[in-house]
């Protein structure tokens, strides 16, 4: 199992109680799995990302990560696990402003230390799996909002991630290009095998093998109907 | 470097209006450091020329000249010391006229024919030779030439002009030599009784001097420390170290809220560098290497027009820069805008990850 989290809970303060965000929630993805996160706004999705991304510690709880307990792990072995086995697309695409899209996706194996011959020519190669093949040398300012994503995609795929996270991917895009990007995502993360937790307020829109409720911090329904 | 480079790169304009602060800041201090120099050649490059160690002062006299009058009673001690050379100096400020009318300022030292202090060459086969005056080179370029009679005013004698030697000044006014007895006779007239202001000492090893001190009731200093007895030295070089720290103080403020702004401004993308697994020593590196290549960049284009601005002045104005000093000056605004740049670094390293999800870039 590549992703699990076991009996998670999350906590925020709010005034003098604390607010509860997520409560006992277990999840888990097989690897090559693709899971859909769904439920209404404030339910606990985005914070269900935080903890699998090893972004937000759980109050309680535990966190395996490709097999690494991730629990007690410190900010640097987090940090570690975080660049080696984890990629994020993120509800907008947050990209580096001053990069090109190829310098976006290089970015990754320039942070773990190999920005070599081959890791430029597999960024090109990702980068050219989203469609973006030519453009490359494009920032993001002249690019539009699905290409941005796209870019965000092949960059979350760059470190051949074992678990792909996203958090909303197309929330900032219109119906039809929400769509492709959603089947675009699906399509590469099946591709690297990858276990994929995409948390998304349009379920319709993802291939997912099942699908994960949440609603006020919990999670209320499970289901393994694929939706098309 | 490499978000580094490429922001560079990317927000030029935002990078090139600080870089001219810095441009400016260093522009200012290099040429802060040649006028501050030029000002101390100007107060003590005479007395920096002679070739001694020590200047041995009456008691209290505070390094200064014209507050030290010793008698051969306080030389002889000095002269016995083992491995130590000890010579009378006088030193006055004088106004002479020349033929013209004209009058020039000289800053007389009075030395031994036979001292080693004595100008080399045949300057110091004219100081054995009738009374005359030898002076700094500047006055040749003034039209004075040998043979020329200049009268001192006040005593209202008349030297002739008997040779050049070394460029040189003391207290901003142009030094000249002339025999001790000469100086003496100048001074003191017909009541000299052998006195002088000073002893200069020539010696490598100072174990002896507190002993001799003490017996002849004297002060020695340094050559270096002697220069704050020359007029105005402390107060000269006291206003130019000031303005060049406040110039350096107020640089490390610039670029500190510069980078302190700018860090603010990228705290999502120091998010994200961190969710992807950036370490905190990365990101800090990345943008340490940005500051300092704004920071070396900028100085060393100040620098290098004060340099240029620097050959272009005219001998009216006190100006020298020496390569040290210039690599100095740049070396200390580089460290101090990144001093200045800590609060940035500090608030980069305490930026949490989890700031990539929310962004909205």
């Amino acid at each position: 199992m590549s992703l699990q989290l076991e009996s998670v809970t999350v906590t925020v303060p709010d005034g003098r109680e604390r607010l509860t965000i997520l409560n006992d929630v277990s999840l888990s993805v097989e690897p090559g799995e693709v899971v859909a996160l769904v439920g209404p706004s404030g339910s606990g999705k985005s914070t269900v990302v935080a903890v699998a991304a090893l972004l937000l510690r759980p109050d309680s709880g535990t966190v395996t990560v490709a097999g690494i307990d991730a629990g007690n792990a410190s900010a640097r072995q987090r940090t570690t696990i975080r660049r080696d086995h984890i990629g994020v697309v993120y509800q907008s695409a947050n990209l580096v402003p001053s990069l090109t899209a190829l310098e976006q996706v290089e970015l990754v194996a320039h942070i773990d230390g190999h920005l070599d011959r081959k890791a430029r020519a597999r960024a090109e190669e990702l980068l050219a799996g989203v469609g973006l093949g030519d453009r490359l040398d494009s920032r993001p300012g002249e690019l539009s909002g699905g290409e941005r994503q796209r870019v965000g995609i092949a960059r979350a795929l760059m470190n051949s991630p074992e678990v792909l996270l996203a958090d909303e991917p197309t929330a900032a895009l219109d119906a039809d290009r929400g769509a492709m990007v959603m089947d675009l995502l699906v399509e590469q993360a099946t591709n690297a095998g990858a276990s994929t937790l995409i948390v998304t307020h349009v379920p319709d829109q993802v291939r997912a093998d099942r699908q994960i409720t949440l609603d006020h911090a919990r999670i209320i329904e499970r289901t393994t109907t694929v939706v098309a | 470097m490499f978000v580094a480079v490429r922001d560079l790169r990317f927000a030029k304009g935002r990078f090139a209006l600080v870089s001219l602060v810095i441009v400016l800041v260093a522009l200012l201090s290099t040429l802060l450091s040649g006028l501050a120099n030029g000002l101390v050649d100007s107060g003590i490059s005479g007395l920096r020329r002679l070739p001694l160690t020590h200047l041995a002062f009456q008691s209290g006299a505070d390094a200064t000249f014209s507050r030290s009058t010793l008698t051969p009673d306080n030389l002889k001690p000095w002269q016995d010391l083992p491995g130590v050379e000890a010579s009378p100096v006088g030193m006055s400020f004088f106004n002479a006229r020349r033929d013209d009318g004209s009058t020039i300022d000289i800053a007389l030292f009075g030395v031994p024919a036979d001292s080693f202090l004595a100008p080399e060459g045949p300057a110091r086969e004219a100081l054995s030779g009738p009374p005359g005056l030898i002076l700094s080179d500047t006055f040749q370029a003034e039209g004075v030439k040998v043979g020329d009679e200049l009268t001192v005013v006040g005593v209202d004698r008349t030297l002739p002009v008997v040779g050049f030697t070394y460029a040189g000044s003391y207290g901003h006014v142009d030094i000249a030599f002339t025999s001790l007895s000469t100086w003496q006779a100048l001074l003191y007239g017909d009541n000299a009784r052998d006195r002088f202001s000073a002893i200069a000492l020539r010696a490598s090893d100072t174990s002896g001097f507190a002993g001799i001190e003490a017996v002849t009731g004297t002060d020695v200093v340094s050559k270096t420390g002697a220069y704050k007895g020359s007029p105005g030295y402390v107060g000269e070089t006291a206003t130019m170290t000031l303005i060049r720290g406040f110039l350096l103080v107020i640089s490390a403020l610039i670029v500190g809220s510069f980078f302190t702004v700018w860090t603010v401004q990228r705290t999502g993308e120091i998010g994200l560098l961190k969710a992807l697994g950036a370490s905190t020593s990365y990101v800090v590196r990345d943008a340490l290497g940005q500051i300092t290549i704004v920071l070396l960049a900028s100085t060393a284009v100040g620098a290098g027009i004060a340099v240029g601005l620097g050959q272009m002045v005219g001998a009216d104005v006190p100006f020298r820069l020496e390569s040290t000093q210039i690599l100095g000056s740049v070396a200390l605004l580089i460290l101090l805008g990144l001093l200045g740049c800590l609060i940035a670094i500090r608030r980069i390293t305490s930026v949490d990850p989890i700031v990539a999800l929310r962004s909205r870039a």
